[in-house]
C-alpha cells in the first residue's frame, strides 16, 4: 500500500494516542515547567477537575510568554494557557490532523473523545514517525529525478 | 543501498542484499505515489525557511531568548566565522534554564548550546530529513553550505508544511 493510500485510510487511533501531561488551571507555572522538564515533554495539557480540556500549555509559551516576558513563574497555567485549543477525535483521519496542525502552525494536539474528555495527545513527531513507517524502503535505493527538484518555499 | 525487506545496509550498486538476497531494484520510481515522489525527489532547502536566526556564541541568553520569541523562531544556530558551532533550541532552553532563568539568562549561549550539531547539505534528498529526524530523534536539523556556512533550519512543522503545499489534494477538506 503506498504512501497516500495509508494517508487516506489511517485515523489518529491507528497512530496510537500518546497519554497526556496534565496540569490544573490553577497550578503554577513553575510546576507545569518542571512537570515538562522532568518527563521531556513539549506540552501540558491544562484540564478542569472532571477532565474536560481548558487549554494547553507548550514550551513555545515558556519562551514567549513566561521568559521573555519576566512573568514570574508563581503565576498560575491559566494565565499563560493557550485557551480554546483546538482539539481532534480518535476517528479523525492522519491527513486531516496534518491539515490541520499545519494551518494552525501546531506541534501538538489534544485528543478528546465524544464527551469531550481528554484522552490524549498527537504530536507532528508522531506524524513524521509514520510517515517513514509507511515509506518503501525501497524507495532509498532510487536514484532522484534531476528535474524535479522543488524551488517552493510554500509555509515559510 | 538499505535492503527493503530487511533493511540491511548494503554496497551502492548491490543487485541483492548479501543478508536475504531480495532484489534492491524492485521498487520503480513510475510506481510512487505523488506523496512518496515528492519526499524522494525534493531537496531539503526546499522546505526551509528564509531569514533563520544566527547568533554568536557570546551572545547572551536572554538576547537569543528574546529574538526567538520575538521573531518566530523554535531555535538558533550559533555560528563562529560564519561557521556552524552549535544549535540552541526551546527544548535547551526548557531542560536547561527554566530552573534559574534570573541567574543564568546573561551568560553566553554557546555554555547552553548542542555543539557540533550534526547537519545536511541542501541538496539532501527530504526522506533522508525525515529519516534522520525519525531515528535520530531531531526535531531541527540545520542545514549548511559546502564550507559548513548555516543556510537554515528545517523542522518537522516545515517538513510538514512543504508536503501539504506541494501535494495539495492529499490533503483537502
Amino acid at each position: 500500500m503506498s504512501l497516500a493510500e495509508n494517508l487516506h485510510q489511517d485515523t489518529i487511533r491507528d497512530l496510537g494516542i500518546e497519554p497526556p501531561i496534565t496540569v490544573a488551571g490553577e497550578d503554577r507555572i513553575s510546576t507545569a515547567i518542571e512537570i515538562l522538564r522532568r518527563k521531556s515533554k513539549g506540552c501540558a495539557l491544562v484540564c478542569d477537575p472532571v477532565g474536560k480540556l481548558l487549554g494547553i500549555f507548550t514550551e513555545r509559551d515558556i519562551l514567549t510568554r513566561v521568559l521573555a516576558k519576566g512573568r514570574s513563574q508563581d503565576d498560575s497555567v491559566s494565565e499563560v494557557m493557550t485557551k480554546n485549543a483546538d482539539s481532534v477525535r480518535p476517528t479523525d483521519g492522519v491527513r486531516d490532523v496534518i491539515r490541520r496542525m499545519n494551518s494552525g502552525g501546531y506541534r501538538h494536539m489534544p485528543v478528546v473523545d465524544d464527551n469531550d474528555q481528554v484522552i490524549g495527545v498527537v504530536s507532528v513527531r508522531r506524524i513524521v514517525n509514520y510517515l517513514i513507517e509507511h515509506f518503501p524502503m525501497a524507495i532509498y535505493n532510487l536514484p532522484q529525478s534531476p528535474k524535479t527538484g522543488t524551488a517552493t518555499r510554500e509555509g515559510a | 543501498m538499505l535492503c527493503p525487506d530487511c533493511g540491511t545496509e548494503n554496497f551502492a550498486g548491490a543487485d541483492n542484499c548479501s543478508d536475504c538476497n531480495s532484489d534492491l531494484h524492485a521498487v520503480e520510481s513510475s510506481s510512487l505515489d505523488p506523496l512518496e515522489k515528492r519526499l524522494h525527489n525534493d531537496h531539503v532547502i526546499g522546505a526551509v525557511k528564509p531569514n533563520p536566526l544566527v547568533v554568536s556564541p557570546l551572545d547572551s541568553i536572554e538576547s537569543v531568548v528574546l529574538q526567538m520569541s520575538e521573531n518566530g523562531h523554535n531555535c538558533a544556530m550559533v555560528a563562529f566565522d560564519g561557521v556552524l558551532v552549535g544549535i540552541f533550541t526551546e527544548r535547551d532552553v526548557l531542560r536547561k534554564l527554566t530552573a534559574d532563568y534570573d541567574n543564568l539568562k546573561s551568560a553566553p549561549v554557546r555554555d547552553f548550546m548542542t555543539p557540533a550539531p550534526e547537519a545536511l547539505e541542501a541538496d539532501t534528498p527530504l526522506t533522508f530529513a525525515l529519516n534522520k529526524m525519525s531515528v535520530g530523534g531531531f526535531r531541527h536539523v540545520p542545514v549548511v553550505n559546502v564550507e559548513q556556512q548555516p543556510l537554515g533550519v528545517v523542522n518537522v512543522k516545515d517538513l510538514l508544511a512543504h508536503i501539504t503545499a506541494n501535494v495539495p489534494d492529499l490533503f483537502e477538506a
